[in-house]
């Protein structure tokens, strides 16, 4: 070994010397770390009340329709007291017809009622009731597109779509939707209203929900009263409730005092339903809300790979802390996340 | 005399350590959920999921970042569905209330929504000139234009923007046929 060798590798060991101990912690500190962990997983959600709403609601005034608008009219009071929480909340209610022939198509009629709105109950009744001289083709989906559309939020109805508000569109007429497009059309234009980076509301439907108080598929219904027409199928609009986790209802119901609650509820935001983020061995979830494991009925959706808590009487509360542990499986790409 | 052991000491820390590093997760599972395998080291994920990226993209599991493609419908618009390859492609029409434009139908079998054609709102100036035993007829034409009403007193589905409708002459029901606001088509 020549000595420029031997120099380089006393060098080495001195400096080794001095490194010694940092290897040695680095070496205690790699072993610890190796520490495979089984497949276990945990999905932690929370139970986030919405706080701020914009509630759009989409009226048939066509002939037939009055008994309907005097009996949301009627329900206020339940609707907003059902909001959980309903002093916090930061609502906007903007009410808007399914007659798009006139040339007011799309525009909300009468005043948007906020916490601030002066005996709102009577305010709500007066604006709900549009009358029954509206066209017979009912629009409800193009009409709450043009309600939404950046004309009239820039102009007509500025001020009604607040960016950091969720937005939920409530549907109530007893015939089908006879709006031109595609469903897919309207759900994708409601969707991109509430994404302003471009996904957030496809991504968390929370951010926007239709809900529908119309005829029950596939035959419709006999509404009472005066009325001499059966409610339609609303076909259209129940695919948009059911895709977006919103509420259906049925409008020949009695009373609209139970849909009010429900409504409320979905709209204030508590989900009953948490998508995990793998995929489970479905023997192996452990479901717990703040910590007390099983504390509500739960059941696992295979088909949607989610935790549905099924009573609504039961879901997990405002602010609570729902966490799911389980062992994941794997699955070949294409068959979802 | 100490030298040897000192070289013996280090060598043998120096290999654990990097044994060690090398071995801190062989995959994503033993990392924490904010983080993947890389290289044998635990780091952060650029995505947690699928939620956090934009649409036709989705969270890899592999590599922690959004990739274009499609895992689940949902990484797709609503006109859209995830393919066995991952692509986000059209979806097929489900019904023809649902999915098709007014004036076609939804042919289940195929998936695809196809117009109508026939004599539904066509022009006419008599019932002969709509065919079977479809009707022409006044349905409130501002310009008093009358238009073919196609059969579906059997059951037939009318177009998408159409409903089948009574059909009354001289104030009798004579059968019911597809209604529509014509002269907007």
């Amino acid at each position: 070994m020549s000595a420029a060798h031997r120099s380089m590798a006393w060098g080495g060991v001195r400096a080794g010397r001095r490194a010694l101990p940092v290897l040695g912690a680095a070496a205690l500190a790699g072993c610890s770390d190796y520490n495979l962990r089984p497949n276990e997983w945990t999905d932690t959600f929370q139970q986030e009340l919405r706080t701020t709403v914009d509630i759009l609601l989409v009226i048939d005034n066509s002939c037939s329709m009055i008994e309907e608008q005097q009996k949301l009219g009627e329900n206020f009071e339940a609707f907003i007291a059902s909001f959980a929480g309903a002093e916090d909340v930061s609502y906007q209610i903007g009410v808007v017809s399914t007659d798009t022939d006139s040339t007011g198509a799309g525009i909300l009629q009468g005043p948007v009622i906020t916490p601030d709105t002066a005996d709102a109950s009577a305010v709500f009744a007066d604006v709900v009731n549009l009358g029954t001289t509206g066209s017979g083709y009912e629009r409800g989906l193009e009409a709450a597109m043009l309600a939404l559309s950046p004309d009239l939020q820039s102009g007509a109805n500025a001020g009604f779509l607040r960016a950091d508000a969720s937005l939920s569109v409530v549907f109530l007429s007893d015939e089908e939707d006879s709006s031109p497009e595609p469903v897919d059309i309207y759900l994708d234009y409601l969707y991109a209203v509430k994404s302003p980076n471009g996904y957030e509301a496809y991504r968390d439907p929370r951010r926007m929900n239709v809900s529908a108080v119309v005829g029950p598929v596939p035959d419709g219904c006999e509404l009472t009263g005066e009325d001499v027409f059966p409610a339609q199928p609303g076909e259209r609009y129940i695919d948009l409730v059911t895709r977006t986790g919103g509420i259906f209802s049925s409008i020949c119901d009695e009373d609209f005092s139970g849909l009010v609650q429900d409504l409320g509820l979905n709209i204030s935001g508590l989900q009953r339903e948490f998508y995990l983020t793998r995929w489970p061995d479905p023997a192996t979830l452990a479901v717990s809300v703040d910590g007390e494991r099983d504390a509500k009925p739960w059941t696992y959706v295979a088909e949607q790979n989610s935790i549905l808590f099924y009573d609504e009487e039961a879901l997990p509360p405002s602010q609570s802390v729902v966490t799911v542990t389980y062992t994941v499986v794997a699955r070949s790409t294409g068959e979802g996340e | 005399m100490s030298r040897p052991i000192d070289v013996g000491i280090l060598l043998a820390l120096a290999l654990l350590a990097l044994a060690g590093c090398r071995k801190e997760c062989e995959q994503n599972l033993n990392c924490p959920a904010s983080e993947i395998c890389t290289d044998g080291k635990c780091v952060m994920r650029a995505c947690a999921d699928s939620n956090t990226c934009p649409m036709e993209h989705f969270c890899s599991d592999e590599s922690g970042t959004c990739v274009a493609g499609c895992q689940s419908d949902r990484d797709c618009y609503p006109y859209h569905r995830c393919n066995d390859e991952g692509r986000c492609v059209e979806n097929d029409c489900r019904s023809t209330a649902l999915d098709c434009a007014v004036g076609q139908f939804c042919n289940e079998l195929t998936g695809e929504c196809y117009d109508s054609g026939g004599a539904y709102c066509a022009a006419c100036d008599i019932d002969d000139d709509c065919g079977g035993t479809n009707w022409c007829l006044d349905i409130g034409a501002p310009s008093g234009q009358r238009y073919c009403l196609v059969d579906c007193s059997l059951g037939q589905e009318c177009p998408r923007g159409y409903q089948c409708t009574t059909i009354t002459r001289a104030g009798a029901p004579v059968g019911e046929g597809c209604i529509a606001r014509c002269w907007e088509l």
